[in-house]
């Protein structure tokens, strides 16, 4: 009997570890959890992506999911390749398909972490648009020519020294990457535990005022957002107590990838900053740094910065969820439309 | 691999089902292959090192039986360099070569040495000082040389005590992998409580401390001198927690298999005096220098003078043992003083020495020396002289305007928990018939209660 027990216990072991260190049987296990609403399926993200960090049940709201619809009333004149290098803003609400953009005849939309085959020659008999876009708080992390190139051409392989390559190789093989999250995922993303993870975050949250490592409450404590938008230490911040020199860094940043892109054949370099939720939503819980607005006055006239700020500060509310650390589709909505419109005006 | 890892947990019920469904004969082997791939979940190259170290010492075993007098002495001193010369390299380089410039600065000399872009390989001291009281032991003949190299690698190895002790010695470790360990329901219950008990030491006593440890540390200017004695106070039961939580898991899981290593804390904070509670925390280290440093130097059989050098050596060494920084030295050093005094007064007052005291003056003893080690802690916490100053200079200060990193609620919270442990010290006990019951309230309180940040274990980087 002790034998069997032992049996079962290495065979469930080594099934976790198994499945959780194989790219493809974590595939197939994340299609399986995300497809239907049973108990042994997970509803992570069902509710935004903040509940799924928090599990407080009062955030359990519904959010609704899909692609917007494409705008209507666009120039049939189809004259554009739009390339775009953007977050889950945009590819989780817009669908890269050229009815979304005004003139546009081809999209070609990449991930900031996407890790490209061969370089990308741009080669096209139309108008060029490279759109860089990125959440306010990921802001120091992607804006750079580097992080731009990588996401179009395979990053050189940098040269290290035997042991150092040896120990990536070893370490590749031994352990996955995620493993740690792979584990958590596969033993213990499932609806069934909801009530039990609810139950703790209550706990922390009531007792303690920590709904959760990397959430915060808003003001009125009716909104989650994430703590990396609100810490005055945090790098992302929107309360981060910022210098000129920092801006005037982000401005030359952006210089270096239309200057890079223009002689690649670019007709035009558009740059797009969504603003952290809470600079729109709680702005008086501190000193806002007022960051994308100080990058849009120092960069005038001399690059292209779609700020949707202005606009969905007038209905802020409306146009995010309470649960989710972005937009719905309405705010989505939003920021397309002030897009087409630069879009439009783009010199023929 | 940290322990407080789901992949711990997956490894564990790997290895543990394993190794009691192989064949006795294979056993060694299986717990040999198990710990490379626990060490090698930090940095897999660096098992070289653990490599050279344990060809280094299994031939010196060997041939320290066969030598006799200056060649038995040399080959001993060869393996202890070959050691010591490891940690030098990885451990104590750095310190060295910036030291010696800082000293050529103030002598107008230039030095140029090659800085090594190396890390420190993970639970370097504690494997290396593990393969050192082999050598020792087989040089004074209290331990036969191994002669099974896999059995020889396994001592170093072995995967729960791999990377933050217990630092075992040949004589308890060696023999029990060879002996045949059968499944014993309390023995394996006891363990898996053992486990438990360290995991909520570590996730909800430790790394709940550590959210206001970090913030009032990280943050000292803006602290009130209220909120700074607080945080000393609750690192001291961090890394206490922190690091018994770490050994009791490495104790238990090793227990579950049928091994029995040695405790490595006894209940510190109840401690009447500083030389008592060395005897109470991390007993494998102290011991460990009691047995070869503090006794090869003639312990406390010469003159008082040299006796009370002695001590001092012995403390300095310590604190350097645990980082190449000069706040552990300070650190070290602090402790050693602390002993002297504590020497002097009970030699000029020997009624009133801390063994002697019982009811309330033994209280007032436990509160001075738990003073004494949080004073002494300070310095281990805080690596730079600045922030040393800075810790120092705001303790009068009265209002702050720094996050405390915990709200009023968790920081009574907090001090519950510090009572509870502190009464469970002095009376607790684990035993196999509470398993039933005692495991999923623990479970229980480690999930609701428990601070998963992944944190790392405090003594890992030792």
């Amino acid at each position: 009997m002790k034998k069997i027990a032992a049996l079962f216990v290495l065979l469930v072991c080594l099934l976790a570890l198994s499945v959780s260190s194989s790219e493809q049987a974590m595939r197939v296990i994340t299609k399986q959890r995300y497809a239907g609403t049973g108990l042994l399926q997970s509803d992570k993200y069902t509710f935004g992506d903040l509940y799924g960090l928090s599990y407080l049940p009062e955030f359990r709201l519904p959010k609704s999911e899909g692609f917007i619809e494409p705008p209507t009333g666009l120039p049939a004149e189809k004259d554009i390749d739009l390339y775009i290098v953007g977050d889950s803003y945009l590819y989780s609400y817009l669908e890269p398909i050229p009815a979304n953009y005004a003139r546009v005849a081809r999209v070609d939309f990449r991930r900031w972490a996407h890790v490209p085959a061969r370089a990308e020659t741009f080669q096209s008999a139309r108008k060029k648009v490279l759109l860089i876009e990125s959440v306010e708080r990921n802001l120091a992390n992607v804006l750079s020519l580097g992080h731009v190139r990588a996401v179009f051409e395979p990053t050189p392989p940098v040269d290290k020294p035997w042991w150092e390559q040896w120990n990536e190789v070893i370490k590749a093989a031994l352990y996955h990457p995620t493993l740690e999250s792979n584990l958590d995922f596969t033993l213990f993303n499932v609806a069934l535990l909801s009530p039990i993870k609810g139950l703790k975050a209550s706990w922390n949250d009531r007792v303690f005022g920590r709904p959760a490592a990397e959430v915060v409450r808003s003001s009125q404590g009716d909104r989650l957002f994430m703590k990396e938008t609100v810490g005055p230490q945090e790098m992302g911040s929107s309360f981060r107590e910022i210098s000129e020199d920092e801006v005037q860094q982000r401005v030359h940043e952006m210089e270096e990838i239309q200057t890079f892109y223009r002689a690649k054949g670019f007709d035009q370099v558009l740059f797009s900053f969504m603003p952290n939720p809470v600079a729109l939503l709680d702005a008086q819980r501190g000193k806002g740094n007022q960051l994308l607005a100080r990058m849009q006055a120092a960069s005038a006239g001399h690059l292209t910065i779609i700020d949707p700020t202005d606009r969905l500060k007038s209905n802020a509310e409306a146009y995010f969820y309470r649960s989710d650390s972005h937009w719905n589709q309405r705010g989505a909505r939003v920021w397309l439309d002030q897009l087409n419109e630069v879009l439009r005006g783009t010199a023929r | 691999m940290v322990f407080n890892s789901l992949q711990f947990l997956v490894f564990f019920g790997i290895v543990t089902s394993a190794y009691f469904l192989v064949a006795h004969r294979f056993r060694w082997a299986l717990l040999l292959i198990a710990s490379c791939y626990f060490y090698m979940a930090f940095m897999p190259i660096y098992l070289g090192i653990l490599g050279f170290t344990i060809v280094v010492d299994y031939f010196a075993g060997i041939y320290l039986e066969r030598f006799e007098g200056a060649a038995k002495k040399g080959l001993l001193a060869l393996s202890l360099v070959a050691n010591v010369g490891v940690l030098a390299i990885f451990k104590y380089y750095g310190f060295l070569t910036d030291n010696l410039t800082g000293v050529g600065h103030l002598f107008g000399m230039e030095f140029n040495f090659p800085a090594l872009q190396i890390l420190l390989p993970i639970g370097l001291s504690f494997h290396t000082f593990q393969a050192m009281s082999y050598t020792i032991e087989v040089y004074r003949g209290h331990q036969k040389a191994e002669r099974h190299f896999g059995i020889y690698s396994l001592y170093v190895m072995f995967y729960p005590q791999l990377v933050a002790g217990p630092i075992e010695r040949p004589q308890n470790l060696l023999h029990q992998f060879y002996e045949k360990h059968s499944w014993d329901t309390d023995r394996v219950k006891l363990g898996l409580l053992q486990m438990v008990q360290g995991l909520f030491k570590k996730v909800v006593i430790a790394d709940r401390l550590a959210l206001l440890v970090d913030a009032v540390y990280g943050n000292l200017g803006a602290q009130s001198g209220g909120a700074r004695i607080l945080a000393a106070v609750f690192y001291s039961f961090q890394i206490y927690c922190d690091f018994s939580g770490y050994s009791d898991i490495a104790i238990g899981s090793a227990r579950v298999m049928g091994f029995k290593l040695m405790d490595n804390f006894h209940a510190p904070y109840q401690a009447k005096s500083i030389p008592e509670f060395w005897r109470r925390w991390h007993i494998s280290l102290s011991t460990w220098f009691k047995d070869y440093v503090y006794f090869s130097l003639g312990g406390n059989r010469v003159s008082v003078p040299r006796w009370y050098v002695n001590i001092l050596i012995v403390f300095v060494i310590s604190g350097i043992w645990h980082g190449a920084s000069w706040n552990f030295v300070i650190w070290g050093a602090l402790h050693g003083i602390f002993q002297l005094i504590g020497l002097s007064f009970n030699r000029l007052f020997p009624s009133r020495a801390a063994d002697q005291q019982t009811g309330l003056a033994a209280w007032v003893y436990r509160l001075w020396t738990f003073s004494l080690v949080t004073l002494a802690w300070v310095f281990f916490r805080l690596p730079h002289f600045a922030d040393i100053r800075e810790f120092f200079k705001g303790l009068g200060q009265k209002a702050g305007q720094g996050d405390l990193g915990l709200k009023p609620a968790e920081i009574g919270f907090s001090i519950l928990l510090i009572v509870g442990l502190l009464i469970y010290d002095a009376r607790g006990r684990l035993r196999s018939k509470d398993f039933a019951w005692l495991m999923p309230l623990l479970v229980a309180c480690i999930y609701f209660f428990g601070v998963f940040s992944l944190k790392q274990f405090i003594y890992f980087q030792f």
